[in-house]
């Protein structure tokens, strides 16, 4: 098991953002739905956050695994 | 065959239906002219560019042999009300909002479900996208953080994730998630619709759809998740 990664320092500062709300978020991040400064926690806590970065990963794939059902089912 | 039931909706008055790209398309326009004057082929050809997605998405509603009759109640209600297409969405768009209005009445009176509600989705299955017991609580040293990371699956090999099983593992997801969430990952990332066409075709506002839509993702990553952490 890797060691967590949180980084930054500025991760836990008071208008940082945690890994349990990134994952409410991260469909809103994706459809590009944030206001600026929303968006801007986001990037800077993925910066600093392995687990995050690869919890984006896992959604993106799974957009991708999705997409291709329709052709599977046929 | 006609049918008095089927009445082609007004076209989406929604601000959403104009962002369509390129609307309304030349090709549409020519489509529907041909439509008008009564063209066969054209109406052969929007069969066949159409015709199986709108069995797949119908099937979401009404299963089986069902669903060949909400596709084939579409196309006359598409006929009936072609005069009636104003342009203000794509023909597509039109179509399958014609469709899914005919699925969703079959659908409910035929199987005798409460007819879907989106306002139900949204209330009542309100869980976290993560099962919180993955999170460090209040006393650790970096309370909300991960306690152990997710593993990134291009760790994995491609023939785990191409794998059957996988794939299998993500229809059952989509197929055990409540109605409007299925809905809406079905339009948007299996059938590769836009936010407009889905809010347009289900009536929902963009919020909701991307509430459900964040919902349903989320189920369907745990579950590849616990696949592969399973088959590992």
């Amino acid at each position: 098991m890797n060691e967590p990664t949180h980084g930054e320092p500025n991760a836990s500062a008071p208008d940082g953002m945690d890994c349990n709300e990134f994952v409410e978020v991260v469909t809103d991040y994706l459809e590009e739905a944030l206001v600026r400064t929303e968006r801007l926690r986001v990037d800077a806590h993925l910066a600093g956050c392995d687990g995050c970065e690869a919890y984006l990963e896992q959604m993106q794939r799974t957009v991708a695994m999705l997409r291709r059902l329709a052709s599977r089912d046929t | 065959m006609a049918d008095e039931r089927v009445t082609a909706p007004e076209p989406a008055t929604e601000p959403g239906a104009s962002a369509d790209a390129d609307l309304p398309g030349a090709r549409d326009r020519d489509e529907v002219a041909r439509l008008r004057q009564g063209d066969h082929d054209a109406f052969e050809r929007l069969v066949e560019r159409h015709g199986p997605q709108m069995l797949r998405v119908a099937a979401l509603y009404a299963p089986g042999p069902l669903a060949e009759e909400v596709v084939q109640d579409t196309w006359i209600g598409v006929l009936q009300g072609i005069h009636r297409f104003e342009g203000r969405s794509s023909l597509r768009t039109w179509i399958f909002r014609i469709l899914v209005n005919i699925a969703r009445t079959k659908g409910s009176r035929e199987h005798r479900q409460v007819p879907f509600s989106a306002f139900a989705d949204l209330t009542e299955d309100a869980g976290p996208a993560v099962d919180p017991s993955r999170f460090q609580g209040p006393d650790g040293p970096k309370p909300g953080h991960w306690i152990s990371l997710p593993t990134p699956w291009d760790e994995f090999p491609e023939e785990r994730l191409e794998a059957n099983e996988t794939f299998a593992t993500v229809r059952a997801a989509v197929d055990a998630l409540p109605p409007s969430q299925r809905e809406v990952i079905t339009l948007r990332d299996i059938e590769g619709w836009s936010s407009e066409e889905v809010c347009n075709a289900l009536s929902i506002s963009a919020t909701n759809q991307r509430v459900l839509l964040h919902r349903a993702r989320s189920k369907v990553r745990r579950a590849i998740e616990d696949e592969l952490a399973r088959s590992a």
